[in-house]
């Protein structure tokens, strides 16, 4: 027996994303699925197994999809994404004729995002808005059309790698979590059945071939029963009180949450939805997202404080499907990994960090993501007359510029409107003339605009005034945002480590939101917030986001390391300024623009803020007093140099 | 220049673009009265300015005015015309119908809501050649774009706060001119493009801009409702539609029957309502105490609520209207600083109850 495909049921571990891949077959209304997983755990290879079993349901007379996999490059162009005038006909046969994009081409088939997370956000937008509709529109370049395009989306990602935008997890109905590290007994299974697959040593993986086509017959038979499913009131009921409890933005979660829960009965081969269905539906719909805004912490102590009562009247009132352990358990696993983030790196870590980034940041690096690293990519938003120095032809503006001109040039008959003579002459030379003034230049919009991070000491006695000043700052760095799309996050550090306060955003709604830190007495680890700023950094230029600029807000006097290492009480400022050198020299070296603001009264200053200015390469400001318009000035005076410094470069 | 006299392929293609399927019916909508009604009032009176939507994900926004065109009465246009002139009215004819004789053949039409999808391009907004006829005949025609096929409907733009710079600045100039002008590629053309602007999107992703904020007539925050009922309601109908559109459909007839009777009922009234010069006077006050810039905070709260008392079915505003339509008219034109602490439909409210007593409310239903 000869293996064509790796089987589905041969994938080891995975079993929760599994589930959800079946309920999402059965009941496609749920749009899609994102699936975070680290690196080199199997997602690639369980999406495409996932489309094997979907050409099984083909073979099975499953008239929904066809089985295809459609794979999305990470820098797509938006031509190729949505569609557009096809020049090849256009060109050779004079032929006005619309190409489907990418999207279109998806259609009843599986549509595959693979790190969703570093998409384009124009991309992503694009993606949403026709996933939602199911059709892609196409206003362009001369063409006015529309394609169908039902598809299922699986996105995966590298959680560490940050999050994907909030539009396109609110567009899908699960989100899964499929990162828990396997035993060696399974890590074994894996190797095992992969070699077997790879040598195609036969017997190994029979059984699990025949486990795809009970799998098969299992979907089909869910297919059919989907439509008998009912769902008793009082269970439906709990299911949408919970969701409400839960403080969700929207009421698509509840759809999705209801037809998971429904999609999950038929494929036990029930026609009644059980609290066990509920369950699930709950755990793929709805928790992933309470965990994410918990996270995010913009919702200020209230609703975290009606987080804790929804768990803690879970437990007393006890629908027990809810299980408010796993609830606690997330939020806490949530805010651990955080934490082993910070605290794994041992003392000579940063070295190690730096030399993964530089591997990523060269264009050809691990190779599947080179091809987002291009030189134009962003939108090609305009074509113009004008040549600039790095342009690029646009080949349908200057056909479209051309073609009306032909019949003329070549000097076939003055009279435009003798279309008959024209057309059949033309198919005879199809041949394009185009001349010097034909030509249209795409100009690409570069992304302009600037991420401001601000890093604050939350320690100690001066915490408040700081906070203070950033928030300020910040404020008024929002009031003009729209000006040039800039943006603004916020870290803060104290006691343990840092913390994401404020993730990048425009938003003034969301500034609005922001919770105070409290100070948290002397500890004041400044490592570890300089190591959160810089992997906030590294993401958002990942994603070809906007510029980051680090603000850093401190008295420079950091007394907690970053590391877990024990040392010695003396041994211990040298291993501190090691550490801050580390970090600053690795700022520099990323050249990441920053400011360092020292709030200490210059009579204490002991050189410590003027020193890591200095190591990070960044510019130094003494702000003893609160006075947020002399920071705000600083900043601005910053962005404006890194703005002139992008333009030129 | 040629005019498209021959051309009846051409108009298959842009009609396909609706009706592809049955619309959820604006009636089965449950909760979010003000963005309800602020719809409404833009179809009551074009001039308002339209309507921008913010809020969360998944409230329905876009649902609501996909289903508004469904309840709009048809229109006339000249016959055939690519732009939708109205034949009343020969001062915003286009260039085409303002050759032709006097009389001209009508016909109806159904209000045009026309999505702008992101990732539009500026050509296919505004009109542009016509690549077609320029391939296969040689020929240069226009070919008319979004903002033509908008003309006395809808724009409707979702993801507003996204959109490019470019078309943000493209979509000002017809809404304020009214008119559409075309100069490229040898083109020039100008036709009328007079249509309401819609809005939606989610302020997360981004504010307005300050310019595009205040064309706006009025603005609508939307949340997700909290009732347990109205959720189960939202996702039982939500299920019901999508299982059989037709069906649904057929089941919130009566309702929605209603609903276009009232609007229609409303439309017909509108020209006689009037506005008492003292509720005028009032609401001038109102919007100098909020120090509100410029004179669009005054004139759109006098319009809408002359749709509010026209809905209502009578034909003199009383305070009632100012009150319900005061914020969605007013809350985007406060100045907006981030460290402002009350929100500004709480400044807005304020205001009103003192210029606007709660008590003379009564003493004008009884001068009625």
């Amino acid at each position: 027996m000869v293996l064509d495909d790796f089987p589905f049921s041969a994938v080891v571990g995975h079993t929760v994303t599994k589930q959800a891949l079946l309920i999402l077959t059965v009941e496609p209304r749920l749009k899609g699925l994102l699936i975070s997983s680290p690196p080199g755990t199997g997602k690639s290879m369980l999406v495409r197994t996932f489309s094997s079993i979907l050409r099984r349901l083909e073979q099975g007379n499953d008239q929904r999809w066809t089985g295809g996999l459609v794979k999305v490059p990470l820098g797509i162009t938006e031509e190729r994404l949505i569609g557009g005038l096809n020049v090849e006909q256009a060109v050779t046969a004079q032929q006005f004729e619309c190409s489907k994009g990418i999207l279109a081409q998806a259609h009843r088939q599986v549509l595959w995002v693979d790190e969703i997370n570093l998409m384009q956000e124009s991309t992503i937008h694009t993606i949403a808005a026709v996933l939602d509709s199911g059709l892609v529109r196409i206003e362009r370049e001369g063409m006015s059309t529309y394609h169908q395009a039902d598809f299922l989306l699986v996105g995966t990602y590298d959680p560490a790698e940050g999050e994907p935008s909030r539009l396109i997890q609110s567009r899908v109905g699960m989100l899964v979590d499929s990162s828990k590290g396997l035993l060696l007994e399974d890590r074994c299974k894996v190797l095992h059945r992969i070699l077997a697959f790879d040598r195609k040593e036969e017997g190994v993986l029979e059984s699990d071939v025949d486990q795809d086509r009970m799998t098969a017959r299992k979907l089909e038979k869910a297919g059919r029963l989907l439509r008998r499913v009912r769902f008793p009131r009082e269970i439906f009921l709990q299911l949408i009180t919970t969701s409400s409890q839960l403080g969700l933005e929207g009421h698509r979660f509840d759809s999705f949450a209801m037809l998971a829960a429904r999609s999950n009965a038929a494929l036990a081969g029930r026609t009644v939805v059980s609290q066990e269905d509920v369950e699930e539906a709950v755990r793929l719909v709805l928790l992933p997202r309470v965990k994410l805004f918990d996270q995010e912490k913009e919702r200020g102590p209230s609703s975290r404080q009606e987080q804790e009562d929804v768990s803690t009247q879970e437990a007393t009132e006890s629908p027990p499907q809810l299980e408010p352990s796993s609830l606690s358990n997330k939020t806490s696993a949530a805010g651990q990994s955080s934490q082993t983030e910070i605290d794994m790196l041992p003392g000579e870590i940063p070295d190690l960090v730096v030399t993964v980034a530089e591997a990523r940041s060269r264009p050809g690096g691990p190779g599947r993501r080179s091809d987002a690293f291009l030189n134009f990519r962003g939108r090609k938003f305009r074509t113009s007359l004008q040549s600039q120095p790095r342009c690029s032809i646009a080949l349908g503006a200057t056909l479209r510029s051309a073609i009306p001109w032909q019949a003329l040039r070549r000097g076939q008959g003055q009279d435009q409107f003798s279309n008959q003579a024209d057309s059949t002459k033309g198919k005879l030379d199809s041949r394009i003339i185009v001349k010097a003034e034909d030509l249209r230049f795409n100009q690409f919009r570069g992304k302009t605009g600037l991420l401001f991070i601000f890093v604050v000491d939350a320690s100690g006695s001066m915490a408040a005034n700081r906070m203070a000043q950033a928030k300020g700052a910040l404020a008024r760095l929002l009031q003009q945002a729209y000006i040039h799309r800039d943006q603004v996050a916020l870290i803060q550090f104290r006691g343990g480590g840092a913390e994401t306060l404020l993730s990048p955003t425009r938003s003034v709604e969301r500034a609005k939101h922001l919770v105070d830190g409290l100070p948290a007495g002397g500890s004041t680890p400044l490592a570890a917030g300089l190591l959160h700023a810089l992997s906030m950094a590294r993401s958002t230029r990942l994603r070809s986001n906007p510029e980051p600029v680090l603000v850093i807000l401190t008295d420079g006097r950091a007394n907690r390391l970053a590391s877990p290492v024990s040392v010695g009480l003396e041994a211990r400022p040298a291993v501190l300024e090691r550490e801050l050198r580390q970090v600053g020299v690795v700022i520099q070296r990323e050249k990441l623009s920053s400011v360092v603001v020292d709030t200490r009264p210059s009579f204490l200053s002991g050189g410590e803020a003027p020193a890591l200015a200095d190591w990070m390469g960044a510019r130094y400001l003494r702000l003893p007093q609160a006075d947020n318009g002399i920071l705000f000035q600083a900043v601005t005076l910053l962005a404006q140099e890194v703005r002139m410094k992008k333009k030129t470069s | 220049m040629t005019s498209r006299k021959k051309q009846p392929a051409r108009e298959k293609r842009h009609s396909l673009t609706r009706s592809l399927s049955p619309v959820y019916p604006f009636a089965a909508i449950v909760g979010q009265d003000d963005m309800k009604l602020a719809l409404l009032l833009s179809v009551l009176d074009p001039y308002l300015g339209g309507v921008v939507i913010m809020g969360h994900r998944g409230t329905g926004k876009s649902t609501a005015v996909r289903a508004l065109a469904d309840l709009v009465p048809a229109r006339t246009r000249v016959k055939g015309c690519l732009f939708n002139c109205d034949p009343d009215r020969s001062q915003d004819f286009c260039q085409d119908c303002s050759q032709k004789a006097r009389r001209l053949p009508r016909e109806s039409f159904r209000v045009p809501v026309v999505d702008l999808p992101l990732g539009a391009t500026e050509d296919r907004v505004c009109g542009s050649l016509d690549i077609e006829r320029a391939l296969t005949q040689g020929s240069k025609a226009f070919e008319p774009g979004l903002l033509a096929k908008a003309h006395r409907g809808f724009l409707y733009i979702d993801e507003v706060n996204l959109l490019e710079d470019f078309l943000v600045d493209l979509l000002l100039d017809a809404a304020a001119s009214g008119r559409n002008q075309v100069e490229r590629e040898g083109i020039s053309v100008s036709h009328p493009a007079r249509f309401v602007l819609v809005g939606s999107g989610n302020p997360e992703e981004g504010e307005l801009r300050p310019q595009l904020l205040d064309r706006f007539g009025l603005f609508v925050q939307v949340a997700t409702l909290s009732s347990v009922e109205e959720r189960v309601e939202i996702v039982e109908r939500r299920d019901r539609f999508e299982r059989d559109p037709q069906k649904f459909c057929e089941q919130m007839h009566n309702l929605q029957e209603d609903l276009r009777q009232q609007l229609h009922m409303a439309l017909e009234l509108m020209p006689q309502v009037s506005m008492d010069p003292r509720i005028l006077h009032q609401v001038a006050e109102l919007c100098g105490c909020l120090q509100v810039d410029g004179h669009r905070g005054e004139l759109t709260i006098s319009r809408s609520a002359r749709g509010m008392a026209a809905w209502s079915g009578r034909v003199a505003v009383n305070e009632d209207d100012i009150r319900r339509v005061a914020v969605m008219s007013l809350r985007h034109r406060l100045r907006k600083d981030p460290l402002e602490v009350t929100e500004s439909p709480v400044r807005i409210m304020q205001m009103l109850e003192r210029i606007f007593p709660p008590t003379t409310s009564l003493d004008q239903a009884e001068n009625c």
